[in-house]
């Protein structure tokens, strides 16, 4: 859910999806949900002459099982906010499975 | 494979849209593309099928970019590109696209103006469809090293939830040592309910009064 809840506050920033075929996507991020699929407007493909067919798309709709990388603009995130708040969910996320572990082999 | 062939189709029942009229084109081309006839957008899949029933059905799973194309070098169409092969296409020539096995597919409508309808049904039913792997990752957390908590917790579903209530010793999980443990003390609980009866757990005040075994005052 971090990384849902991040994305929302990237809403209207110019990112680049880049999907595990290598296609690389430049956008203005429109939506995300909570499986990370994005909505992209005012697209444009990254290495256009490798993919001439989707020269006349707008928005597209990309489904986040394929997106390898989402490369944003540095300005705006705060790294240091991120990794603080990973390491938290990562620690929560933790103790939930051990004491889930603990249920199951008692 | 994520897309299936069909043969004879009746309209689904989990239709969101019905879009006829529209012609579907593959690229790689496919033979079985190319046909006119009616585009299904459904909950639990895509369909596609001409006059005859003849079409192919899709899951969304496959379905990695969907798209509104309005050009002037293309009728305006629904662009789709698929992560796997499209079936009925030639062995591409290029070593690139065998290895990516990805295709595209191309949806015009014989009205441009259902476009965006389309686009969104496509939105809505991708996100009805996430894909099993996504699921178990959330709730693990994801990352290395998660593998184990996410089989743990498709165990904590598979349990009956009546054993995680209030026993410590998950009945239905017992060993057979533990299940002879529970016998025995089971046998002692007998054992000492028969001695004793009902008196000893009788009031203070019956007990008193009572003078015979286990009678009612």
């Amino acid at each position: 859910m971090l990384f849902y809840s991040f994305f929302k506050t990237q809403v209207g920033q110019q990112v680049t999806v880049e999907l595990k075929n290598d296609l690389a996507i430049q956008g203005v991020l429109e939506s995300v949900d909570q499986f990370l699929n994005i909505k992209l407007r005012d697209i444009h493909v990254v290495d256009a002459e490798r993919y001439p067919h989707m020269l006349s798309i707008k928005n597209c709709f990309i489904r986040g099982s394929v997106v390898r990388y989402v490369q944003l603009l540095p300005s705006t995130v705060d790294t240091a906010l991120l990794q603080d708040a990973a390491r938290r969910e990562a620690q929560s996320t933790q103790q939930m499975s051990q004491t889930k572990a603990a249920a199951v082999q008692a | 494979m994520a897309v299936f062939l069909v043969s004879s189709v009746a309209a689904p029942p989990d239709a969101r849209l019905a879009v006829a009229g529209t012609r579907v084109a593959a690229d790689p081309p496919s033979d079985r593309a190319g046909a006119t006839g009616t585009l299904y957008i459904c909950e639990s899949r895509l369909l596609f099928a001409d006059a005859a029933g003849c079409g192919f059905s899709l899951r969304y799973q496959s379905i990695a970019i969907h798209a509104v194309s309005r050009d002037a070098s293309d009728a305006p169409h629904l662009y789709c590109q698929l992560d796997c092969r499209f079936p009925g296409t030639p062995a591409s020539a290029e070593s690139d696209d065998d290895d990516e096995q990805f295709s595209e597919l191309r949806f015009y409508p014989g009205d441009a103006d259902e476009l965006d309808a389309m686009f969104d049904a496509l939105c809505a039913c991708a996100a009805l469809n996430p894909d099993a792997g996504d699921e178990s990752e959330d709730s693990a957390g994801g990352g290395g090293g998660s593998d184990n908590a996410g089989d743990v917790i498709r165990q904590i579903d598979d349990l009956d939830p009546s054993a995680l209530i209030t026993s410590e010793d998950q009945l239905d999980r017992l060993t057979p040592r533990g299940r002879d443990v529970l016998a025995h003390l089971e046998s002692v609980l007998e054992a000492s309910a028969e001695s004793g009866g009902h008196e000893r757990f009788a009031d203070a005040d019956e007990e008193a009064d009572s003078d015979t075994d286990g009678a009612d005052p």
